[in-house]
């Protein structure tokens, strides 16, 4: 292809000279005509070579873009013949789109977007706005003793028992941290703050082990652990707040629970709680409360035999699409403050069924049954009561449960059931934590969306210290903004 | 003392098949279609299981403890990633203790990355609904992405098994000749060639470059086959959807969605905006309605019957009917009910 312009004024200067000169014979003259179509014949074949290695270059051209157009989709999701501007004239200008190509090959374009873009997610926060108003056949002073529990609705009148401020965040690689604070509206129109729950919890442990520190409710049984804007009932259970007091069981705690390598979900927990104060109503309780006569005073936290320990194992069982099964033991052991030698006991069972379609409606029907029994053991020591005579050891049992159904009947109404019964040894028909006591409840509740709830609840109290019975009426308005993390099975 | 021996060689022979099966890649996909894509580039160096199924929402699946035991032996989890799943996976990743699978580790893989996200808010709040911040999480439904989305798992799987990088690649090039292929026809792919059509595609070039073109003295519009020929007749076409799951698949074959059943994104269809839909579709003669399989069928069913309609159920995942057990029937399934429904003359 080189010689191509060099054989063109060649042929013409060889062509010039032979007819420049006057001898030509005929035979000069045939042989110069055959030499002349020699040369268009060569020429046309040179022709047709050009063009044929046009066409091949022009082939490789195609395929190379194509090559770096699949490149450049697989690393930036969009063809590098995206950048081309639409105007540009199609058709074979094949070395303008190859340099472009390449031109873009060496420039990357930025990654397609997809919003999370430069943005880093450091916390969550929502904030939960939960009022209760009702009223009750029993007085306000008797009220205040069936509605044990401090986000339960107390009064009659209207209550702001949760607003619940929540955070949650990760840490670094190996930490997550959550809080929840709890502001409370108490009856002469102060504000309380509680510190509710401010724990880590560790993501990167091994063997699949997990460990959690800080203040949080501890992982007895299942509703304890629950905040009130997940129950299903306006009130805690009565057992519950029999054992564990109007908060809870919630201390500081250091908390392992390891995954099982079981095919089946099984999972042990382990806590080490330091259970002082209100929150550990059945160990190192403040002073001065009273069980059954026996006074608490004051206890120190001296040796490790004076912490609270829980032993917790929970399994889970798919029954099939639909069913699921969640079992759990649990057990606490630890000092109490009755005495210098009061030591409580307290274990417990769960049991929790589910029954929803894999094709359900933003989560309806379903059917959900949960239950729990759950009994405590305090021996005294040798104490004082509250004239400050001595009083000998004692072992005061205590036991109760509770079973609630709840039916997701049509797209966000639920309505649930739920029967209390508590009971504790001895002579204790006066003592309203102690006395055997029955409660059914009736709920509706209408969820506008997931962050938004209305509930009308009915209670019957039947208890030894009650005359007679006593009904209570309650409706409920939550609602909940921000960002809030997605709640346990 | 024969029964021992016995049963002692059944448990070698019992370990020595779970020692050799335990050479697959442990790959848990939050929803099928994940799964599928990740069969076909993984084959059997993966081991592959879907959380969700394919008829149930993908918003709204219960992080049930037996899916923590699930997760806890996964070497890789797969998720839609564009918060579709952001109510169940955290807690279930937490639970299931696998530091591999904390989002931020290799093993975490948002399939989202570096597909071209459309409806992304800005200043949404939840007065419009459950509306998802990052973009429409359901992108899987145009099968060009699908190919990003295999992309971005075979290089996964060659983080996990740098040996096997090249098959992963290869098995990726193959899926992606594939849905190329299932996506032209294989007449128009072999005579133009799968990449070019795809940029005509995108730019939005192909219709007229089909009319033009001609080989063998015919247009190149009669050789175009497989999933766009089956929609053909629904393009431009308008159509109502239950949810706002369809926008990548109207935009990739070119039905138009017009309007959705729920009057927000989450939120239940009230009798008022029944009402303004009939009349929607009354003015505008949209004659077809399609809802997914968790979905209540009465609103749609009362739409058809006042507009003279037709209601049908459409999957939006593998499973999520009878008749998808891959991505290809999935997207068999779509183009061939949307595109027989407007063939009729409905």
């Amino acid at each position: 292809m080189k010689t191509f312009p060099l054989v063109l004024p060649v042929c013409l200067v060889l062509a010039a000279t032979l007819l420049g000169e006057e001898a030509a014979s005929r035979q000069d003259v045939e042989a110069l005509r055959s030499e002349v179509t020699e040369l268009k014949q060569a020429l046309a074949e040179q022709r047709q070579d050009f063009q044929t290695r046009q066409s091949l270059l022009a082939g490789a051209v195609e395929r190379l873009a194509a090559k770096i157009d699949w490149q450049h989709s697989s690393r930036f999701g969009t063809p590098i013949s995206e950048d081309k501007p639409k105007d540009e004239g199609k058709g074979s200008d094949l070395e303008k789109e190859f340099e472009q190509a390449l031109k873009g090959a060496e420039t990357p374009k930025a990654p397609a977007p997809f919003a999370a873009v430069g943005s880093l997610k450091l916390i969550d926060i929502a904030f939960d706005i939960l009022t209760d108003a009702g009223t009750s056949t029993a007085s306000e002073d008797e009220l205040a003793r069936l509605e044990v529990g401090d986000h339960d609705p107390k009064v009659r009148g209207v209550r702001m028992p949760n607003e619940e401020l929540t955070l949650a965040g990760v840490v670094d690689p190996y930490f997550r941290g959550d809080a929840n604070v709890v502001f409370q509206i108490q009856p002469d129109g102060e504000t309380s703050v509680e510190l509710e729950e401010a724990y880590f919890t560790t993501t990167s442990l091994p063997a699949g082990l997990q460990l959690r520190g800080g203040q949080m409710f501890e992982q007895f049984g299942r509703i304890n652990a629950m905040h009130p804007h997940t129950w299903d009932f306006v009130d805690h259970t009565v057992i519950n707040s029999r054992l564990f007091g109007p908060d809870g069981l919630r201390a500081p705690t250091a908390e392992l629970s390891w995954l099982t390598p079981m095919p089946f979900f099984a999972e042990l927990t382990g806590a080490v709680i330091y259970g002082r104060g209100g929150t550990a109503l059945s160990f190192l309780d403040t002073e001065g409360d009273s069980f059954d006569g026996h006074v608490t005073g004051k206890r120190q936290v001296a040796s490790l035999e004076d912490l609270v320990y829980l032993i917790r194992a929970k399994t889970s069982f798919d029954l099939s699409d639909e069913w699921t099964l969640v079992n759990g033991a649990s057990a606490l052991f630890g000092p109490n403050s009755a005495g210098s030698e009061g030591n409580t006991q307290i274990y417990g069972m769960d049991f929790y069924l589910k029954w929803k379609p894999l094709n359900n409606d933003h989560g309806f029907p379903f059917v959900a049954l949960q239950a729990e029994a759950m009994g405590r053991r305090y021996q005294t020591g040798d104490g004082v009561d509250a004239d400050g005579r001595p009083l000998a050891n004692e072992v005061l049992n205590d036991w109760g449960c509770y079973a609630q159904a709840t039916w997701g009947f049509s797209r966000g109404w639920v309505l649930g059931a739920r029967y209390d019964y508590a009971n504790g040894d001895g002579e204790n028909a006066s003592d309203f934590l102690r006395d055997e006591r029955n409660r059914g409840t009736v709920d509706l509740t209408y969820y506008p969306s997931e962050f938004s709830k209305i509930r009308l609840q009915t209670n019957v109290d039947a208890a030894d210290h009650l005359d007679g019975e006593d009904e209570s009426v309650w409706l409920q308005v939550e609602v909940l903004f921000g960002a809030h993390g997605a709640h346990k099975f | 003392m024969l029964k021992t021996w016995k049963m002692g060689m059944a448990a070698v022979m019992v370990m020595a098949v779970g020692v050799a099966a335990e050479d697959k890649i442990k790959v848990v996909a939050a929803l099928p279609n994940l799964r599928s894509i990740a069969e076909q580039v993984g084959g059997d160096q993966v081991e592959v299981t879907s959380i969700a199924v394919g008829y149930q929402d993908a918003h709204f699946v219960d992080p049930k403890p037996s899916f923590m035991t699930l997760l806890r032996d996964a070497d890789l989890l797969l998720v839609n990633g564009l918060e579709l799943e952001i109510g169940w996976i955290p807690p279930l990743v937490q639970g299931s203790r696998n530091p591999n699978i904390n989002q931020g580790s290799s093993g975490y893989v948002d399939c989202s990355a570096g597909v071209p996200v459309v409806e992304v808010p800005s200043g949404a709040t939840r007065a419009e609904g459950d509306v998802h911040p990052l973009g429409n999480p359901h992108y899987l439904l145009d099968p060009m992405n699908a190919k990003i989305v295999a992309k971005t798992i075979a290089d996964a799987f060659a983080r996990v098994r740098p040996g096997a990088a090249d098959a992963f690649a290869e098995r990726c090039k193959q899926f992606c000749k594939r849905i190329d292929t299932a996506m032209f026809g294989e007449a128009l792919v072999d005579a133009v060639g799968g990449s070019k059509l795809c940029r005509l595609l995108d730019s939005g070039e192909l219709w007229d470059f089909l009319a033009k073109e001609t080989v063998d003295g015919q247009p190149l519009a009669t050789k175009l086959g497989g999933w766009l020929a089956r929609i053909a007749p629904a393009r431009g076409k308008k159509v109502i959807t239950y949810h706002k799951s369809f926008s990548y698949f109207a935009n990739r074959f070119g039905v138009v969605v017009a309007e959705y059943v729920e009057p927000k994104p989450g939120i239940q269809p009230s009798a008022s905006h029944l009402f303004e839909l009939v009349k929607l579709m009354t003015d505008n003669s949209i004659k077809l309605i399609i809802r997914f399989p968790y979905n209540e069928a009465k609103s749609t069913e009362l739409l058809a019957a006042k507009t003279g309609g037709k209601a049908i159920v459409l999957p939006t995942e593998v499973g999520g009917v009878d008749g998808t057990e891959d991505y290809f029937k999935l997207m068999d399934k779509l183009t061939g009910d949307i595109g027989a429904a407007f063939a009729e003359g409905k």
